[in-house]
């Protein structure tokens, strides 16, 4: 109740600060708000810059996808050897945790999570993402970092946990994975999950998004006094924003990695011990960043 | 609750859009990316392990010819020797019989001339003791001049003879009796 009422409060606080002014700090540099904004819509359907945006780093990612894998030989060169590594560098990671057979089943899932999570967060911090106005009903930007639509990462999440739970029914049978929720702690651990995916990644991108911007708004008002940091202090928080986006991508992917190589492999009183272990693993090493996003923001 | 997805701009449509964005990109990646390039990494690891495998089977069986082709040359080798030892041994039998043969035969040559020899010096006795009987007789009968009986006579004879001393031809197996 406590991380709710925090929520709401941050929602309020959101909510007063949007009603004044959609820009930081009078500078021309958008704020934007926790909810990704319209851009139009049709009937009930309400089109929003983060989807649009979703829509461009997968057209983006799919036709790189497309020009790389022409013409591949078996001795690579160029084009095919940038490839070849990301894909090989994902194959093994996926093959140690979930072993040979079931990291070939799953290596696109979480291949696909990584290099999408790295592609929009990179494009997000492209000139132009935030910056753009769309003049429609009001003036809002024409893209948006798809992570900071929980709507994406919620999506995203929710396909995780459901692979998780048909790796769990297909690797121990319909009963045997369903014994696994006669303990109601592991149906909140699903639900944690879920939660802790979603709202982990978009935190982060979000709080990412609202740190530049601050930082952009910042250096305009000092444009006129410190004209080198005005360009140096964005550039530097853009670069840890290129680190903290692979990061967050590599976090989300190697998490949905560990939750389905447990439901697969992990049932019973000594996969237990392994899995809280695992997961407690899983959890140090993202702990410290959301705490720096949850100071950031 | 409400509140919360309110702002955080919550929807269904929104949703299904990114999710179907993100199954969209997941499909393609899957049959684009993924899919091909583990094939390929898989078929070439399959292919340098056949590879090296190959090269592993060609270098056996290279040594193993090479230990055949030792062997065959150091079997052809010892053949040889043999061969030559064999011929040479071959050689000094056919030598030594060739060697016993001619004393054989030189020996049966010379055993068959001793004979001969023999033959023909008892031949030259028997005559000359016929023709000495002949010529005793008649220088007897001269010197007598009578007739003696034959029994007498031969008896006179041999006297004689002996008293001539004996002749090699006394061997024969007449025992140098006189022939009558």
């Amino acid at each position: 109740m406590h991380i709710w009422n925090i929520a709401l409060s941050v929602v309020r606080a959101e909510e007063e600060a949007g009603a004044e002014e959609s820009t930081f700090l009078g500078t021309p540099f958008h704020r934007p708000g926790l909810a990704p904004e319209e851009l139009f819509s049709i009937g009930p359907i309400h089109v929003t810059n983060s989807m649009f945006t979703t829509l461009l780093v997968v057209l983006f990612v799919s036709l790189l996808a497309i020009w790389l894998t022409r013409r591949m030989q078996l001795i690579p060169s160029g084009k095919q050897n940038f490839l070849e590594v990301i894909v090989e560098g994902l194959l093994g990671l996926v093959e140690s945790a979930a072993g040979h057979r079931v990291g070939r089943i799953i290596l696109p899932l979480i291949g696909t999570l990584f290099v999408y999570i790295v592609a929009a967060n990179w494009f997000a911090l492209l000139p132009g993402v935030g910056t753009i106005l769309y003049h429609g009903e009001h003036d809002v930007p024409l893209l948006r970092a798809p992570n900071s639509d929980y709507n994406m990462t919620f999506a995203m999440a929710l396909l995780t946990i459901v692979i998780v739970q048909v790796a769990g029914f297909a690797a121990h049978g319909f009963g045997g994975h369903l014994k696994e929720y006669r303990n109601p702690f592991n149906i909140i651990d699903e639900f944690a999950r879920l939660l802790s995916l979603s709202v982990r990644l978009f935190a982060n991108v979000f709080a990412g998004e609202v740190l530049v911007g601050v930082m952009l708004a910042l250096s305009f008002l000092a444009l006129e006094y410190f004209l080198f940091f005005a360009f140096a202090v964005p550039a530097m928080f853009l670069a840890l924003e290129v680190f903290f986006g692979a990061i967050q991508a590599l976090v989300f992917a190697l998490l949905s990695l560990i939750y389905i190589s447990l439901a697969v492999g992990g049932h019973g009183e000594g996969h237990d011990v392994e899995h809280d272990a695992s997961v407690a693993h899983a959890d140090d090493q993202a702990a410290p960043l959301t705490q720096e996003s949850a100071a950031r923001s | 609750m409400g509140e919360l997805t309110g702002a955080l701009g919550i929807e269904w449509f929104a949703l299904l859009w990114q999710l179907a964005a993100f199954l969209l990109l997941l499909f393609v990646l899957r049959k684009y990316a993924f899919g091909p390039v583990t094939r390929i990494l898989d078929e070439r690891a399959n292919r340098i392990r056949s590879s090296i495998e190959t090269a592993e089977r060609v270098q056996r069986e290279m040594q193993e010819t090479e230990q055949r082709s030792r062997q065959l040359l150091e079997d052809s080798r010892r053949q040889g020797q043999q061969i030559v030892q064999q011929a040479q041994q071959a050689a000094d039998r056919i030598q030594v019989t060739a060697q016993e043969q001619a004393k054989i035969q030189a020996n049966e040559i010379v055993a068959r001339s001793q004979v001969d020899i023999d033959r023909a010096k008892n031949d030259a006795m028997e005559d000359l003791r016929h023709q000495v009987a002949d010529l005793a007789i008649a220088a007897a009968s001269r010197v007598v001049r009578r007739e003696l009986d034959p029994k007498t006579h031969v008896q006179l004879i041999n006297d004689v003879l002996a008293e001539t001393g004996r002749v090699p031809g006394a061997d024969s197996p007449n025992g140098g009796r006189p022939v009558a």
